[in-house]
């Protein structure tokens, strides 16, 4: 084999390897890595340039003018190179030196197309090669992007650097005037050898490159893999604490309901008790106005402690229980009278109640509405003037499409403030049990867990109304 | 007659005398009659009430209060109790608790529900969805909480009743006559259609054990579906509102929130409304 069929032999294996690298590089392409690979390539393809302007080898394309042009697109691609290497995730890495010699680079390079320096073409290229591979050499090693645990792909890179680097170095020296070589291919001796080194350095370089891309990519998995066992870890806590919460919380609701239930066992049993001697002391002649006030007192007590107990059970359940309560469609009348039964003797003779026209029946959980309505009577006939009746009237709401029940009656100002604190509340959507009593506050879950409401009406200042809404 | 002294008689059978006065049984007059606030009127008064809770107080006085008003009582302080007298069959209706000693409420209701379809009045004083779904679930007709008056057990057992005469000709089930646009009650209260309603309940009706999207209805009805959905909403209510006043019972209609709507009955659909 000639030595200028050896020269193109090697000529189209550095374009061979260049070519197949570019592909395993693309393989490896991933959001991360691809301005690396982008500019990698580039100076892959630059310095294809450079050996397809040499004469030995592409005569097809082979000219003068190439040639003028070839070792000033070397430099260019070994600039793409320092790119590739020196890029970090955003911005190239911050290393002074490698900076250095990579702007000396930058300024040295378009000398290397000069006409009047033309003789000293491959002494320039050789000198501003040195610059640009000692700062990809001081870039890379400087680049913590490429740090890993394993430093192969990177170890061989820098290996290839620092052979370039001295391969470079003498082939300044034995160029045009220190030597006889003008030009980097060539058929003597020297020139055939320093291509031999180039195809090889450069063979190593595209591994080195691709296993430092392969490297990479393995440790951002591993970061990945890292991110995602942290987040479930954080989860499950998270996870875990909300379980504890809610445990701790159903625990708090069930020692509340406990509680409440044995206070109100007994109650119960004095209420049952008071139930069953009130018809045979309603035969009595002789009893007291005074014995009957005691009795009235005495079950009007029995009913505020009970009312209280149920408004915390149902306020507590409500409040922590995240179920679905059953609906039922029920007879609202059947609701209203349930509620107005469990008012005291005294204050359900002040009630009165227009019943409608027809059967209206709502969807509803019938045990909640019963404490809702026990609520707003028994507050509406508290805030009532002394002795006053309230009226109570359910109808059909067309508009809201729903079912109303309202209270109306000549209710006191003063003790209305109350009320009004709970509708402000209200409005801005949440309510507390501190702000108001504990019965409107209770209503007002209720109404909520019906999509409804409970709203003020005095707009009449003889007549006020509170309408409790239940959509339908 | 339990050991007033002891309070509580778990498992102890309460035989209850009957003390209501001759010829002042309401029930004997009651029929269907437009009822009054405060005098609730059963239609169809059990002959039998069972009542089991281990609040041997509350047993007594409640039985002692329902034989005042003419209904025949007995108590039991556990549901072993009532179980063990074989008397289970006799009673037409029963008045539970759902926290009792051995076998539970809940449990107690299902056990009745498979050889009864007696009117179940549950009293508790548990008050969480928990109970009350669980108590419904099983086949309680009514659910109430304690504390509670006598009036308002008989209140209860007055609705109780008047649910299971409905349930009683609801053997006939709903009909929709899309030919004539009609709805027919159990009852044969017939209800006028109009054109929406009719496509609406006719769409409903296709597969009464499925729930039917807003979105699907309103295709159906040709409705303009608004943001909220609205115009179906209001046509809904309407035509529930319709069922309710021409059949003085629950429309089959229920809302799903969030989701649609189903019917909850049996429908008979005598003819598609594209038949006509």
């Amino acid at each position: 084999m000639s030595n200028s069929d050896y020269l193109a032999a090697l000529g189209y294996v550095y374009l061979g390897q260049i070519v197949a690298f570019a592909f395993c590089q693309l393989l490896l392409l991933q959001p991360n890595n691809r301005v690396h690979i982008f500019y990698w390539q580039l100076a892959s393809g630059f310095s294809a340039l450079s050996i397809l302007g040499a004469p030995h080898i592409l005569t097809v394309f082979s000219s003068q003018d190439l040639i003028e042009w070839a070792g000033f697109s070397s430099l260019v691609g070994g600039l793409f190179r320092y790119v590739a290497l020196s890029f970090r995730t955003k911005g190239l890495t911050h290393d002074y030196w490698s900076k250095a010699f990579a702007m000396a680079a930058v300024v040295g390079t378009p000398f290397a197309l000069a006409p009047a320096l033309a003789e000293y073409r491959l002494l320039i290229a050789s000198v501003v090669g040195v610059a640009i591979s000692v700062a990809c050499f001081l870039a890379l090693l400087r680049n913590r992007y490429w740090a890993n645990e394993n430093e192969l792909g990177r170890r061989i890179v820098l290996a290839g650097m620092a052979v370039s680097i001295i391969a470079l170095a003498v082939r300044g020296l034995t160029s045009y005037p220190l030597g006889d070589d003008r030009l980097f291919v060539g058929a003597s001796m020297l020139q055939i050898r320093a291509m031999e080194l180039l195809v090889v350095i450069s063979i190593f370089l595209q591994i080195g490159f691709f296993g430092m891309l392969v490297n990479r990519r393995d440790k951002e998995a591993k970061f990945a893999d890292r991110r995602n066992v942290r987040v479930w870890q954080r989860s499950a806590i998270l996870a875990q604490r909300g379980r504890n919460m809610r445990e701790l919380a159903k625990q708090r609701l069930d020692l509340i309901q406990l509680l409440t239930h044995e206070v109100r066992q007994p109650i119960n049993n004095a209420q049952a008790s008071l139930q069953s001697i009130t018809p045979d002391l309603d035969k009595l002649p002789s009893i007291s106005d005074r014995a009957n006030y005691a009795l009235d007192r005495a079950k009007g007590s029995l009913d505020g402690i009970t009312r209280a107990l149920s408004n915390v059970i149902v306020a507590s359940t409500l409040v922590a229980d995240d179920q679905n309560w059953f609906r039922q469609q029920t007879d609202a009348m059947e609701i209203l009278e349930m509620a107005r039964l469990d008012c005291s003797n005294a204050n359900r003779k002040r009630i009165v109640v227009a019943p409608p026209d027809q059967h209206i029946f709502i969807e509803c959980v019938p045990t909640l509405l019963r404490v809702a309505l026990h609520n707003l009577l028994e507050h509406a006939l508290s805030v009532a003037d002394a002795g006053e009746n309230i009226s109570v009237s359910v109808t059909v709401d067309s508009v809201q499409l729903g079912v109303l029940f309202t209270i109306s009656g000549n209710m006191n100002p003063q003790k209305m403030e109350e009320i009004d604190a709970s509708r402000d509340l209200r409005e801005k959507g949440r309510a507390s049990p501190q702000m108001t009593s504990s019965g409107l506050f209770v209503a007002n879950l209720i109404a909520q867990n019906h999509l409804g409401e409970c709203s003020i009406e005095t707009d009449n200042p003889d007549v006020t109304k509170i309408i409790f809404l239940v959509r339908q | 007659m339990p050991d007033r002294q002891s309070g509580r008689s778990s498992g102890v059978e309460h035989n209850l005398a009957k003390v209501g006065v001759e010829g002042s049984n309401p029930f004997a007059r009651s029929k269907l009659s437009p009822k009054r606030i405060g005098e609730f009127m059963i239609e169809n008064a059990p002959k039998n009430i069972c009542i089991v809770d281990d609040d041997g107080d509350f047993v007594e006085f409640l039985g002692q209060f329902l034989n005042a008003r003419g209904l025949e009582a007995k108590g039991f302080g556990a549901a072993e109790a009532l179980l063990k007298s074989g008397d289970l069959a006799a009673f037409d209706f029963f008045i539970l608790d759902l926290g009792l000693p051995g076998i539970d409420g809940v449990d107690l209701i299902t056990l009745i529900r498979q050889h009864s379809s007696a009117g179940i009045l549950v009293i508790s004083g548990r008050m969480g969805a928990d109970a009350f779904n669980s108590a419904l679930t099983a086949g309680a007709d009514m659910f109430v909480n304690k504390p509670v008056r006598f009036d308002q057990v008989y209140n209860a057992i007055a609705s109780v009743c008047r649910r299971m005469t409905m349930r009683s000709v609801r053997n006939a089930s709903w009909t929709l006559d899309g030919r004539r646009s009609q709805f027919v009650s159990p009852l044969g209260a017939i209800v006028d259609l109009t054109a929406i309603e009719l496509m609406i309940l006719h769409r409903l009706c296709a597969d009464t054990t499925t729930p039917v999207s807003r979105h699907d209805l309103a295709e159906v009805a040709g409705l303009v579906q608004s943001v909220d959905d609205r115009n179906l909403d209001s046509a809904i209510f309407r035509l529930r509102r319709k069922i309710e006043n021409v059949t003085d019972q629950p429309s089959p209609l229920k809302t799903l929130h969030g989701f649609g709507y189903q019917v909850t009955e049996a429908v008979e659909v005598v003819a598609k409304p594209d038949e006509v």
